[in-house]
This record gives structure tokens, sequence and C-alpha cells, in this order.
């Protein structure tokens, strides 16, 4: 634990590098599988890469004053360059780390609470390209760790050197349609609560235009989907979803559970649906046949049905809310 | 005189006569007695034969197709419960919770394998709603207590405390002790399993 706290006081600093380039991995069987607390934008294609571009394109790194549950602080580092470097934008809510030429920063950890930052000439690599497998994603400005094993293909945080790239850090994924995606935002580690770095970014992650099979797991990230026919199944601690069928219509089956963020679906007003929905209310302007309507333990419980019912929408917001809207 | 002059002689007299109409009768009588009576019970035997064997076939075949309905919708149930794809056991999991009626002990244990060894929490949270389908079964009950007291992921933890809450299952006091001890639980999971305890405690 001693440990774990004493990551907490790393104030690590990114250097991310705008990098138009695309990494493109054939992969058109199988599961993309997406361990990641990260910002992804992903999108479904018919095509057989799986194709990822880094998004974020700042020099500057901000880190949120206000967030909860983590403080990032260089108390107590011995690393006094630093802190001559930082200065807070007045007004802001953010401490913005800045007076370095982008990828000209390079941190290491020794000790514990003891950070070092130090600079290096960017002029010198100048027409070199850095070697090493495992450099040629960081040259991609793609800072998490990606492996292909039997029809798996992995995408990782990683967390080894106790340091997490974080931030605003945003990925573009294009994913074949023919793929099943398996996204878990709290990276894998089913029921610890022990990871020091999991980012919860008030940017929503969204998945777009994908006709595979989706899994998704979240804790506290937020989720919005538009024109995935199904079938998802997504589970969330406090995340709240958001659905949209724009140009398509739901046509596998939709499991969503939450324990207490917000369903949010909107859907054309004649999809051919079966909606069980459990949540502490339930809204909707959409001409629903009321198959049952209960009530118990401040819980609503509705039964809801258009046309033949043909896909199966089970929906719990446990203390959320369930809204379901027409497509206008 | 023998018989045969008797009869050539009244001749006339025979042919005029008639037969009374009660020796008629008890010739006919005597005549299907004597020659049709053995034909007559025979077919009588075949043909209850024929009508049992009838009744028993059509019985048979309706208890068949009974029988091969049930273990058709029985077998398609199971495969989509061991299916690879979590939607089409998802989809399983709730065609059992809203059509199936009985307690098929093939179907609970194989809700019970997905209790404990399934990788998807949606799939793991249907099954538990589905199981509760029976509440008395003492197996099942004993399933949630364990599955409780191994479940990692927080969603479902979050689902097996309300459930063993909601059973009023005093066994569960010690997996709910476990996590609320645990330093690893969510605090929402913390939350839920005092919540829990409390009640049980009432």
């Amino acid at each position: 634990m001693k440990f774990i706290k004493s990551i907490f006081v790393i104030a690590f600093l990114c250097v991310l590098v705008v990098n138009a380039q695309e990494k493109k991995i054939k992969f058109s069987k199988g599961t993309l599988k997406i361990c990641s607390s990260k910002n992804f934008v992903i999108e479904g294609y018919d095509g057989k890469e799986v194709i990822i571009k880094s998004l974020h394109g700042n020099n500057n790194v901000r880190f949120s004053n206000i967030r909860n549950g983590y403080s990032f602080t260089t108390k107590g580092a011995k690393a006094p360059k630093v802190v001559k470097g930082r200065k807070i934008v007045n007004g802001s809510k953010f401490a913005v780390v800045s007076g370095f030429r982008a990828d000209s920063l390079r941190i290491s950890r020794g000790n514990s609470n003891n950070v070092f930052f130090s600079r290096t000439d960017q002029s010198m690599k100048n027409g070199l390209k850095r070697l090493g497998k495992k450099q040629e994603n960081n040259e991609l400005g793609i800072y998490f760790t990606i492996e292909q094993k039997n029809d798996e293909l992995i995408f990782r945080d990683n967390t080894k050197g106790q340091v997490v790239m974080f931030g605003n850090e945003k990925y573009s994924i294009k994913v074949p349609n023919s793929v099943k995606l398996n996204w878990d935002t709290t990276g894998c580690r089913k029921g610890t609560n022990t990871t020091p770095f999991v980012m919860y970014t008030s940017n929503v992650s969204s998945l777009t235009n994908f006709n595979g099979e989706v899994e998704i797991s979240t804790s506290l990230n937020n989720l919005k989907l538009t024109d995935v026919t199904g079938p998802v199944s997504i589970n969330s601690i406090g995340g709240n979803i958001t659905i949209n069928f724009d140009k398509k219509k739901p046509l596998k089956l939709y499991s969503v559970y939450t324990n207490n963020g917000f369903i949010d679906i909107t859907m054309p007003s004649n999809s051919d649906v079966d909606v069980d929905a459990n949540g502490s209310a339930i809204y909707s302007d959409l001409d629903f046949k009321v198959l049952s309507d209960t009530e118990s333990r401040g819980q609503q419980h509705m039964k809801l049905k258009m046309k033949n019912g043909r896909v199966k929408m089970k929906l719990e917001a446990g203390h959320g809310t369930i809204y379901l809207r027409k497509k206008k | 005189m023998n018989l045969k002059e008797h009869i050539q002689q009244h001749k006339p007299a025979f042919n005029a006569e008639q037969m009374s109409a009660t020796s008629e009768v008890l010739f006919k009588e005597k005549l299907k007695k004597e020659l049709h009576q053995p034909k007559k019970s025979k077919v009588v035997y075949l043909q209850f034969i024929s009508v049992a064997a009838s009744v028993v076939l059509v019985l048979s075949v309706f208890f068949w197709m009974q029988n091969s309905e049930e273990s058709v919708a029985t077998k398609e149930l199971l495969a989509s419960l061991t299916d690879e794809s979590a939607g089409t056991r998802l989809e399983g999991v709730y065609k059992f919770d809203e059509e199936f009626i009985k307690e098929d002990s093939k179907i609970i244990n194989t809700l019970l394998k997905i209790l404990h060894e399934d990788a998807n929490a949606n799939v793991k949270i249907a099954t538990i709603e589905a199981l509760l389908k029976f509440p008395a079964n003492e197996t099942i009950r004993e399933n949630l207590i364990t599955a409780l007291e191994n479940e990692t992921i927080p969603l479902v933890q979050i689902k097996l405390i309300k459930t063993v809450s909601f059973l009023r299952e005093n066994r569960a006091q010690k997996p709910l002790e476990k996590i609320i001890n645990n330093k690893q639980t969510f605090p929402i999971v913390k939350n839920n399993a005092t919540l829990a305890m409390n009640q049980l405690k009432q």
C-alpha cells in the first residue's frame, strides 16, 4: 500500500506528439479486446484491418485540480526544476505544465517520491527513426500495448513501469464489422480496486456504425453508441449510457445494466422492440404498448412493446433513470 | 313304411304346409350356435384388439410428440446457454426466465455453471434473476451464497448481495462480512453489503 500511495504523488507529464500517421493491423476474424480506461472513438467499417490513430495533439498536458479520487502533486519530489517550470493558469481548473518543447521531456522514477525529469536536444534525432519494435507505437503517439494471440487482438494500458500515460489521450479506432468487440474500461482487472492509475475522463468514449457483437464493461466512464445494431451487452457501475439509432434500427439483443447511471435511448418510432425496463423512473415519447407496469421499493418496472417486439431490450438502470426517445 | 316312402306319399301335403315361425327361429338359433359361433367371437376379439391398438397408438404418438417437443426446446435452450457468444447466452437466459416454468435439473445445473464461471457480467446478472424463479430450491440458494463468496465483478457482487438480502438468507452473513472487510472491495459494493448485513440481522 505504501508503494501505491507513493505513486499518487507523482506528477507525470505526457509528451504527446501530433502525428497523423496510422497503425494498421490485419485482423478481420476474432475478438478485439480493449482493456483500457483511455478515451476511444471507435467506428465500424467493412474492411479487414484494425486502424489506430492518435487524436491527441496538445503539447501541454492538463491535469484537473478537482478530479475526484486522485490528486497529482509534486510535493515531496526531489525535482526542483519541475516545480520551477510549473505554473497555474489564473481562473483555470487546470494546472498546466508548460515551458517544454513537445517531445523534449523525459521522466524517470528513482526511489519513492523521487521523480526525475530531463530534457534532450530534440534536433539531434532529426531525420532518424527510433529503432526497436516496442518503440514503434510511441513514435505514432500510441501509448498502450498491442498484443495479438490466437484469435484475439488485445490493447492494454501499460502499467508495468508504474507510470501510465494519461491526460488528454484520445484515439480513433476503425474496426471491421466482422470482428467481435470486447471493451473493458477497467483494464480487464475484474474486481480489484487497487489500480493506482485509472483515468476517469469527462470525454465520452464512443462506438459508431458497428454491426458486430459488442461487450462493454465500464466503472464510471460514460459511453455513447450510435447505429450499433447488436447484439450488445453493456455493464457499468456509475457510467451514463447513451444509445442513438440514427440511420439504423436495433436488430439484435440489447442488454444494459448500470447501478446508478442513466440509460438514454433514441430510436425510430417503427423499431421492432420488446423493452424490459427497470429504473428509478422511466420516460418516453414513443408509442409503446404497455404489457406490464409495476413498482416496488422505489423501482419502476415496465414491459413495453413496439410492432412485433422482435428485438429484446433489457434495460436495468438501478438507481438511474431510463429515457426512451423518438428519433426526430 | 319307412320315412322316405311316407314323405313321397304325402308330398303335396308337405309342400302345401307352412313351417311354423317358432320352429324357423329355433332352427336359425340352432344354426347360428352350431356353425357361426366361433367365427363371430374371433371377429369381436379382433375388433377389440384393433380399437385398443389404435387408442394406444394415438396416445403414444401424442405423448411422444409432447416429449419430443419439450426435449427439442430444452436442447435448444441448453445449446444457447453454452454458446460462445455472450449475446446468444443472454438470449437463452432471458428465454428461460420468461418461458420455462418447470425446474429442469439439466438447465438449472447449466445456469449454476454460468453463475460461477461466465466471463460476462450481464449473463451472470440475468442468470441470478432467472434462478430466483425457484427461491425454495436449496441447491440454488447454496450456490448463490458460494457465488457471493467468490465473485469479484462489482456489479455482479451488488446483484448477489441484493438477492441474498431478498431471500433473507442468513447463511450469507459470513461472505457479506468478508466483502465488508476486504480492502479491495469497491466502496459501492461495501455499502450494499453493509446494508444487506443490517437487514439480515434485523
